[in-house]
């Protein structure tokens, strides 16, 4: 039995269909894809399964081709990500990305808030972080304190001290992971302080908007650990 | 192969797989972090490169010989505009324009307007300016932002492709001997890409679906490459220093069009980071956009594998001062 450079090529091809059908199917392509850009995966995973299959349909009864060196170097490279893929299989970026990424000096929050040009009945998750400055653009974000509100994020922050807030946060995605922005909110613990959850454990914190700091936070009245939101980032439109 | 090697090189893929798994284990968040950010990268641009190829096994399969002769005999003033605009109708992002330049070079397309089609298709095809426009749009700068991305990538592509042209004797693709506009002369660099016994034997459709699959392989591991360079900088880089950085026009472009390579985002994306970047003055933030579909670390690995050196040298001494110098130009206008 001979294996040999076409076969390998089948291979290539059929693993990578094969993951990014996977990830269609399974829904799990929200680990790496922004929402405007998920139908990449089907596509990609439709289209290279027929290549596939029309490549091995016409390789069938061709004189064998050796292997090279250079073929399976290259075979190696273009599996590498999905050996990296299975490795990584359940996560997503968290407070470690958030602390090494493109944060809260090099981008101005407020600015991707605008992208949202419409008028909000209730706070999001961006329109919280990007408040504080912009009174008018707080009200067409539906700021408004004192109003109950909720919340599902990762702990970006531990309280430095007691009595500090936390910084709960998400990764909002535009086209896939690469692009991720990490945005937080603040949240006064207040008298459930006492038991502060660790990094990267997911919340849902119900409370009340109130003033923290610079800009609007939110005053916590509850907070549930709960498991990863099954579309961990957000987007921006 | 024998089966004895193919049950060795699995094996030496699961060592190489527990060796990664213990690595992870070790580096903890570091890991995963890079892990997922390369996978990411791959998945959205593989698909891209196939689009890429799809073209590219089209035109050495369907476009005959004397298409481009005809095409050849066009004077280059007429050659190079044609790409560009052409460029403008292809959407596809930067991963999938290499492959497409690269046949027509193939093919003995004129290099000039090879090299234009590739660099201006990231940069002008609509997705990539709507994208921009909806971006700027809440800055009320939709129209200036675009325009002057559209009209500098648009500069940087001609310019490249001109110089490339004239400074490129002895041909431009790695491992070839001539190219340009004297015929379809060049042999094919990756010697895989032409399963020529495989193709030979069917009619064109056969020919079509090998040129695709040696084309897609040949560009997607040189992507893997560069993808795993761009997630180990995105991961490692404090983007924090380098995004910190302010100070006078030409110290802000500099930092953002660095930025710019660094990050290897996709064209499509790329405004939507830009925009965030209020910070830096508006020709900083051009500067990125013109710069990051041009050169950044993903596009090295791809460019390496397609050309020779010397491509690379004169991109990066045509397209930075074209692009830092417009920036600032334009950027200044715009205010």
């Amino acid at each position: 039995m001979t294996f040999d450079e076409r076969a390998l090529r089948v291979l290539i091809l059929g693993a990578w269909s094969a993951f990014l059908l996977w990830l269609w199917l399974s829904g799990e392509v929200v680990r790496y894809l922004g929402a405007r850009t998920e139908w990449v995966a089907t596509v990609g995973g439709i289209a290279l399964a027929a290549t596939a299959v029309a490549y091995a349909w016409r390789a069938r009864g061709a004189p064998a081709r050796p292997l090279t060196a250079g073929g399976l170097a290259g075979a190696a490279a273009m599996l590498l990500p999905l050996a990296v893929a299975a490795l990584v299989a359940d996560s997503t970026l968290g407070s470690y990305a958030a602390s090494k990424r493109l944060a809260a000096r090099g981008v101005d929050v407020a600015a991707l808030a605008e992208l949202d040009t419409g008028e909000a009945r209730r706070a999001s998750f961006l329109a919280l972080a990007a408040s504080g400055d912009d009174p008018e653009l707080d009200r067409r974000h539906g700021i408004r304190p004192g109003e109950r509100v909720r919340l599902v994020g990762f702990v970006a922050t531990e309280p430095e001290a007691p009595g500090e807030p936390l910084e709960l946060g998400r990764f909002y995605v535009t086209c896939c992971v690469a692009d991720a922005v990490p945005v937080t909110v603040p949240v006064a613990l207040g008298e459930i302080g006492a038991t502060a959850p660790e990094r990267d454990r997911w919340l849902e914190v119900t409370g009340t908007i109130a003033r923290i700091g610079d800009g609007y936070g939110i005053r916590a009245e509850r907070l549930v650990e709960v498991r990863e939101p099954r579309r961990p980032y957000l987007g921006f439109t | 192969m024998p089966l004895w090697a193919l049950t060795t090189a699995l094996a030496a893929i699961a060592a190489l797989l527990a060796a990664l798994a213990a690595a992870g284990a070790a580096a903890g968040p570091a890991f995963e972090t890079m892990g997922v950010i390369f996978v990411s990268i791959v998945v959205e641009a593989l698909p891209f490169v196939l689009i890429g190829a799809v073209v590219s096994a089209a035109v050495a399969t369907f476009v005959s010989d004397r298409v481009f002769g005809d095409l050849a005999r066009l004077p280059r003033a007429l050659q190079v505009p044609g790409a560009a605009a052409a460029g403008a109708c292809f959407p596809v992002c930067e991963c999938g324009s290499v492959p497409v330049a690269r046949r027509l070079l193939l093919r003995g397309g004129d290099r000039a307007a090879a090299i234009t089609f590739m660099l201006a298709a990231p940069v002008l095809n609509p997705i990539v300016l709507g994208a921009t426009w909806i971006a700027y749009s809440s800055r009320g700068q939709a129209l200036e932002m675009t325009a002057s991305r559209a009209a500098l990538g648009l500069a940087v592509a001609v310019a490249v492709g001109l110089v490339v042209a004239r400074f490129s004797r002895g041909g431009l693709l790695r491992g070839s001997e001539d190219a340009g506009a004297a015929g379809p002369v060049e042999p094919d660099p990756a010697a895989e890409a032409c399963d020529h016994a495989l193709g030979a034997g069917g009619a064109r459709g056969g020919a079509f679906v090998t040129h695709l699959v040696g084309d897609f392989l040949f560009m997607g591991r040189f992507l893997v490459l560069g993808a795993g360079v761009a997630a180990a900088i995105q991961t490692l880089l404090p983007q924090t220093l380098l995004a910190g950085i302010g100070g006078a026009p030409v110290v802000a472009v500099l930092t953002m069009v660095g930025l710019a390579m660094a990050l290897s985002l996709c064209s499509a994306a790329d405004s939507f980071v830009a925009v965030s970047f209020t910070a830096f003055p508006v020709s900083a933030q051009l500067g990125f956009l013109v710069v990051g579909p041009v050169i950044d670390a993903k596009l090295a690995f791809l460019y390496g594998a397609t050309f020779r050196a010397r491509f690379m040298v004169v991109l990066v001494a045509v397209a930075l001062p074209v692009a830092v110098g417009g920036s600032l130009l334009l950027g200044g206008m715009i205010g």
